[in-house]
């Protein structure tokens, strides 16, 4: 069984590192990083990721339009998207939603639960 | 196995973060590091990303406190958006908490601050530098 494989996509250098540090080793999660969305894109189109956890707010290409880039492409149009942001209002998480995310996580986060949360929202049956 | 994780500074640490704004979940780390659940290996790592993280913080003031003077209002609604985010996700709720504080303010604003809303922009840039000074030595 091999771990699912998730892209975390974010500017801030300190969010991605303990963000890693959750998931790969807590959470065991295969994980690659990308600091914005050109990158994550480029990325996700070589090796589709099983989910991708993604910042809403990023100069150039924010995480909205990151989602929209893709979604317009065939290898990565049904990969699931959580936001992740510092704008935690429940008005905020529904606009996301509404977007067509799976899940929205808050920063700050729990960083032993990050884990769980991801599958939470993403049934990932842990790639056979 | 390796000792149990307690560096330098984060009980000192805990216990100048007490705040009544609290956000959910942002203890985590520092139990992360020292729960029983957690396996030293992972402790360790936890420890040195707070402490690494601590360490920058005086900088990330400087860089707040620079961006004001500049006048750059949407620079530093961006800077302290992330602070907000990273401080308090760290285990550092106080300067987190600050950091959200510029970031309202200027939200609020809408762009170009008036005086009051400046003047309010310095202090909590200034309790923000003090959290990360305390941060950066682990005294409290």
């Amino acid at each position: 069984m091999s771990p699912p494989r998730i892209l975390v996509v974010d500017d801030d250098p300190d969010i991605r590192r303990i963000a890693a540090l959750s998931l790969e080793r807590i959470g065991g999660f295969r994980v690659t990083l990308a600091s914005g969305g050109h990158e994550a894109l480029e990325m996700a189109l070589r090796e589709p990721p099983d989910v991708v956890l993604l910042d809403v707010t990023m100069p150039g290409g924010d995480g909205p339009e990151t989602l929209q880039a893709l979604r317009a492409q065939p290898m990565t149009a049904q990969v699931p998207v959580i936001f992740f942001t510092a704008t935690s209002s429940p008005e905020e998480a529904a606009r996301l939603r509404a977007l067509g995310a799976a899940g929205v996580v808050a920063k700050p986060f729990d960083v032993a639960d990050l884990p769980r949360r991801i599958r939470s929202m993403v049934p990932l049956g842990e790639v056979q | 196995m390796g000792e149990p994780a307690d560096p330098k500074g984060v009980r000192t640490l805990e216990r100048s973060e007490s705040s009544d704004d609290t956000p959910k979940g942002v203890r985590t780390l520092e139990r992360s590091e020292s729960s029983d659940d957690t396996p030293p290996e992972i402790a360790r790592l936890l420890a040195a990303a707070r402490e690494d993280f601590a360490a920058r913080l005086v900088g990330r003031a400087g860089e707040l406190s620079s961006l004001a003077e500049r006048l750059s209002w949407n620079e530093l609604r961006l800077a302290a958006h992330k602070l907000r985010g990273s401080c308090a996700t760290y285990g550092f709720v106080a300067a987190g908490g600050l950091a959200g504080r510029v970031e309202d303010i200027l939200l609020r604003a809408g762009g170009e601050p008036k005086e009051g809303d400046r003047a309010a922009i310095a202090a909590a840039i200034d309790a923000f530098a003090a959290e990360a000074k305390v941060a950066g030595t682990g005294r409290a």
